[in-house]
């Protein structure tokens, strides 16, 4: 709903910029367009000309001429290199016109005073142009004494004088900023690899096969210390790659895993008193116990 | 299925060593048999059939995953014979209808009086065949029947067979059209299997077994005989084995420190950066059962960590979603259990 009133009001700032020539002949963009283009027919610009009358319009406002023909070979406008011409010309569209042309020129005038839409014209193929006069009256909306605008007050933004130092002081804290990402940061990831350093299964396995060996460990522990053992066969054969099911499916085909996994089933998995002799813990974490070491003193 | 599962077939040979009680035996020849009559049909695919006795003898419901052609309703129809089970089919599509799956009130015209006509439901084994194709409400509807084991027609309860079991499938490619079983539909399922292609080898001996079947006369017309045709029906087993093969589940030995594994491991799913979603109680609940279940299977009456990571992939696996961090990374639900598998502190 919000974008019809939208809509509307976009067109109403577009309207007398930049539409098609139809729209502005059917709106009646101002009196200059009107008296050119009221006609509606194309036909009937020609006679306007021909008869030499002077048009007219108003500082700023586009006055366009439709159909135009003027004799001889195709006219482009000069280009508006001047910043100094108080008129802009442009050829909008040009139709050929048996070995003429017809033009819908766009006429704007920045000042007021009477002026001659063929002097900012030119030939496209260079030669001389020749045509009779088309006269455009640019007449002032404002007083006669307002002969230019009232000048804007131009008061200086109390924030530009503070802005170079703001920079200044903002590149600064960008950079510490920066230089305590680039040094923080490193710090704390070597601070991360010292303590993945420490985590490897040895040392993690150690306090708790001595705990094991003392006869310390919930369930939970010895759970632990059966994922840790399990872990520390798999970095001593090279199986880091392998999924969990197949690590353990290579270990139970290993002499040596195989073994202490099933002292562990016995130890740990089986209903009690199954063994048919007890399951020696301190035999069979001993070579932990020792393995542990060894790396910690590495 | 996991990596070891899909790299080589099952070994009959049981884990230990030992001679296992009676009771054990007669379940584990009991066991041997349903195998041996389903390899004369079926080749190779013997993970699925341990993921189906598991299902079958912990009283959960199975979901496989897979491409068509990989014989899952050969392999459903063929369980169901060997033990002589009601199977009943059905396959899921857009337009099927609660009632289609669980029975309606029909009118008898005879004797004017609204009649319950029951459903496919009411078997021991259902196939649910490309169940993300049928609407939610469908699928609901089933899997409250799954989860209740009754259905409710006309006001009326009735109660599902035992043993039911619901083996559900999904095609993983083609998505189009289809609703997406949601996590906590997923969680219904105890395990959900993904089925691979044969290895080479056993191709080669499907193609040689399917060269070999001939025309079956029927009237005065015959038609080409498939893998079904040369079903036996004699059953190798009955109910009262399967009874037996339960109760012997739920005598297998669980030890303090496998629950503790299980424990650690669901709470790291609930915990792990790369997780949006972990596992739910019923999920630890479910380890256990398979892992009893696939322990008695290979011959064992205690469960061993093995048995936990052969099947954590089945059973966690789904139940898990990936937060956004983690799939922005390209990291998988596979990848990110395994992680969590192999961590040690």
């Amino acid at each position: 709903m919000i974008r019809i009133p939208f809509i509307f009001f976009l067109l109403l700032i577009l309207y007398p910029v930049g539409f098609p020539p139809a729209v502005a002949i059917a709106g009646g963009v101002n009196s200059a367009t009107a008296s050119i283009a009221l006609s509606g027919n194309p036909q009937e610009s020609e006679p306007h000309l021909q008869e030499n009358t002077d048009l007219s319009t108003t500082v700023g406002f586009p006055l366009r001429l439709l159909q135009t023909k003027i004799v001889g070979s195709r006219l482009i406008a000069k280009p508006y290199t001047d910043r100094k011409v108080p008129v802009m010309v442009r050829i909008i569209e040009t139709f050929p016109h048996g070995s003429d042309f017809r033009y819908d020129i766009e006429f704007r005038g920045f000042e007021p005073g009477r002026f001659n839409i063929i002097d900012h014209l030119k030939r496209n193929d260079d030669s001389e142009l020749v045509s009779d006069p088309l006269w455009v009256n640019v007449e002032p909306i404002l007083a006669a004494e307002k002969v230019r605008p009232i000048p804007l007050p131009q008061t200086e933004s109390k924030f530009r004088s503070y802005y170079v130092p703001i920079l200044f002081v903002s590149g600064i804290i960008w950079m510490a900023g920066l230089l305590a990402i680039l040094f923080y940061g490193r710090g704390t990831l070597k601070k991360a690899s010292v303590i993945t350093k420490v985590t490897t299964p040895a040392e993690k396995m150690r306090p708790l096969v001595d705990a094991a060996i003392a006869g310390k460990l919930t369930a939970a522990q010895q759970a632990e210390l059966e994922r840790i053992l399990s872990e520390f066969w798999s970095a001593k054969l090279n199986l880091g790659h392998l999924p969990a099911d197949q690590l353990r499916t290579t270990l139970r085909e290993h002499p040596e895993a195989t073994q202490m996994l099933e002292q562990l089933d016995f130890w740990l998995h089986r209903p009690a008193g199954e063994a048919a002799q007890p399951v020696d813990v301190n035999a069979l974490l001993k070579p932990y116990q020792d393995q542990s070491k060894t790396t910690a003193s590495e | 299925m996991t990596g070891q599962d899909a790299a080589k077939p099952v070994d009959l040979a049981r884990d230990i060593a030992e001679e296992p009680n009676q009771e054990i035996k007669e379940v584990i020849e009991f066991i041997d048999k349903i195998r041996t009559r389903v390899a004369t049909v079926v080749v190779g695919q013997d993970i699925v059939v341990e993921r189906l006795l598991i299902a079958l003898f912990t009283g959960g419901h199975l979901l496989l995953q897979g491409v068509p052609g990989l014989a899952k309703t050969l392999l459903v129809s063929v369980l169901s014979k060997t033990i002589d089970l009601e199977f009943a089919r059905v396959q899921f599509t857009i337009d099927l209808l609660p009632s289609d799956i669980l029975g309606s009130e029909v009118l008898d015209q005879k004797t004017n009086e609204f009649r319950v006509h029951k459903g496919p439901v009411f078997t021991n084994l259902l196939l649910a065949d490309e169940i993300n194709r049928a609407a939610p409400k469908v699928q609901g509807a089933l899997l409250e029947a799954m989860q209740e084991r009754k259905v409710t027609i006309g006001g009326e309860n009735f109660s599902l067979p035992a043993p039911f079991l619901v083996i559900a499938t999904q095609n993983p490619v083609e998505q189009a059209g289809t609703f997406e079983l949601p996590e906590a539909q997923l969680d219904r399922f105890m395990m959900l299997h993904r089925l691979v292609y044969p290895t080479p080898e056993e191709e080669k001996e499907i193609l040689r077994r399917n060269a070999q079947l001939g025309i079956r006369v029927e009237g005065k017309g015959a038609v080409a005989e498939t893998e079904f045709d040369i079903l036996s029906n004699e059953p190798a087993g009955s109910g009262e084995n399967l009874v037996a093969a339960m109760q012997a589940v739920q005598q297998v030995y669980v030890s303090e420190a496998f629950i503790e594994h299980i424990v650690e491991i669901v709470n790291r799913t609930r915990n792990h950066p790369l997780l949006e979603l972990g596992c739910s109680p019923r999920a630890g609940i479910s380890l256990i059962k398979a892992s009893r279940a696939r322990a008695l299977i290979r011959g064992r009456h205690y469960v061993v960590p093995d048995d936990l990571y052969a099947l954590a992939e089945d059973v966690i696996l789904h139940r898990i979603r990936l937060n956004y961090e983690a799939l922005a990374d390209g990291h998988t639900g596979a990848s990110v259990l395994q992680g969590i598998l192999r961590e040690f502190d």
